[in-house]
């Protein structure tokens, strides 16, 4: 074989790896594109500080925050800016209104035996760690992988009760048990199992183009990440699943997956629906990303 | 058990006014086929356990998902040739290249007169003065992967996004750059 040849055989062999097609599936596959992965990709047993912006140690510690970077049109991206965050930012606002309701709605659930926090996982009624380090997680009953918010709708249809996941009383619920979860160390395990497979598929769909710009998050997330956007700073997809569900500004309680639609919908790809196997890979792919990030609700940004 | 639960889950999630009629779709895309726009989103609307579907601004359907089940692909990169002239209408051009739902330049390129633009690409400003042959402007508008595999510029041809004529509104539009 001349080099030349050898040369561009051995290129297109390497992207076809890259994009973790198999050869043998050549023929028949239509054609993808997929954005490229962060120098190095991705560790089988994430952890936050692996952030591929290298600006992690802006951000550690949401409470030393430089409010002067924060402030930055060029830097601001640098902080992984959720700009009012606890404990950066405790103002009042549409977060504290949500974690509210859910705490009505979540006693009203709950009767006199605890049986809606049993049923999302509290074996005696205590809601601590369920958000930071239970979901989302292989459920054998259901036998899929779930996240807190189709738990909840689970477990509120269970008593013929109607908490769709994306919803604003599914959101809040998930908002008030997170709260029990508040400075704790999200921690889930993807080195094995299900957990595993789902990361992994998260890490392709992740860098998949899609939709009418042909885009990935990734494009944002990785290859663009420190640009702006339609006037929005693009920032690290490591440690971004701590603060969900939000409040948006726009006054929206948004779910995580209520938020990928419109990341969806921007970037010009039909969305799924809430709790789609795709959403839910993604998500337990950003959950890992954020691995010893301490959750922190009611959130509320842009 | 399994099954009874999978099932009322199944049927909790069927009672939305959100339905795939259109076979050809994945089951899990958010679409509302009595919509005008099929592409729907939900809307959390505040103090209720229902999510209240809205149509989107435009139908998203004809190009590829995030879903398993969407088995559809892209085009390959391809080469384009100009003939002729630009024959293009610039205020539609500058209409397409600044709206959200059309071209949507400004989302990555700064455009004087423009607001809210980004830095993904190059500024577009003085674009005209920079000798740039029309055949390249209507590739990179076409298919810019033809010249760059891994752009980010999305493929406005190639991929649907606009029209012949389209196209050639936005070379009008930026002859004026």
């Amino acid at each position: 074989m001349p080099t030349t040849t050898k040369t561009l055989f051995a290129a297109a062999l390497a992207s076809l790896l890259t994009v973790g097609l198999c050869a043998s599936a050549l023929a028949d596959q239509p054609h993808r594109q997929y954005a490229p992965k962060p120098e190095g990709g991705y560790s089988s047993n994430p952890h936050v500080s692996q952030d591929h912006t290298k600006t992690y140690p802006n951000w550690t510690n949401r409470a030393n925050l430089d409010p002067e970077r924060v402030m930055s049109e060029k830097l601001q991206w640098t902080t992984n800016w959720k700009f009012m965050d606890p404990p950066f930012d405790d103002s009042l606002h549409g977060g504290h209104l949500a974690m509210d309701r859910g705490a009505e709605l979540l006693a009203e659930l709950n009767g006199s035996d605890n049986r809606f926090a049993r049923c999302l996982g509290s074996r005696d009624g205590n809601l601590k760690g369920l958000r930071a380090n239970h979901y989302p997680h292989f459920n054998q009953e259901l036998g899929k992988v779930v996240n807190l918010e189709m738990m909840i709708e689970h477990c509120a249809a269970r008593q013929g009760v109607t908490l769709q996941h994306g919803s604003y009383d599914n959101s809040a619920v998930s908002v008030y048990v997170a709260s029990h979860s508040n400075g704790m160390p999200i921690r889930i395990d993807v080195t094995q199992g299900e957990l595993k497979a789902a990361y992994d598929r998260g890490q392709e769909r992740f860098h998949l183009r899609t939709g009418r710009m042909n885009m990935a998050c990734g494009t944002c997330h990785v290859t663009l990440v420190g640009e702006r956007l339609r006037g929005q700073a693009l920032t690290t997809h490591y440690g971004d699943v701590a603060h969900w569900p939000t409040y948006r500004t726009k006054d929206e309680l948004q779910s995580l997956h209520v938020r990928f639609t419109e990341c969806n919908r921007n970037g010009g790809t039909q969305p799924l629906k809430p709790g789609s196997q795709p959403y839910v890979d993604i998500e337990v792919f950003l959950t890992a990303l954020s691995n010893d990030y301490p959750v922190a609700v009611p959130s509320a940004r842009d | 058990m399994r099954k009874t639960l999978f099932i009322a889950l199944a049927s909790a999630l069927a009672v939305s006014a959100v339905a795939t009629a259109d076979t050809k779709l994945p089951d899990d895309v958010l679409v509302n086929p009595d919509f005008d726009v099929r592409t729907a989103w939900p809307y959390p609307k505040a103090n209720s356990g229902e999510i209240e579907w809205r149509p989107h601004g435009r139908d998203l359907t004809q190009w590829i998902t995030l879903s398993y089940e969407d088995k559809r692909g892209i085009p390959e990169p391809a080469t384009v040739r100009f003939n002729g002239n630009v024959k293009g209408n610039v205020e539609r051009g500058r209409e397409i290249a600044t709206h959200v739902r059309k071209g949507n330049c400004v989302a990555c390129h700064a455009i004087p007169g423009a607001a809210q633009t980004g830095t993904a690409g190059p500024s577009l400003e003085g674009y005209s003065t920079r000798g740039v042959p029309d055949s390249y402007v209507y590739q990179m508008l076409h298919d810019p992967r033809a010249l760059f595999p891994e752009t980010v510029m999305p493929a406005f041809g190639a991929m649907n996004n606009l029209t012949e004529q389209e196209i050639h509104d936005v070379m009008a539009f930026l002859k004026t750059l």
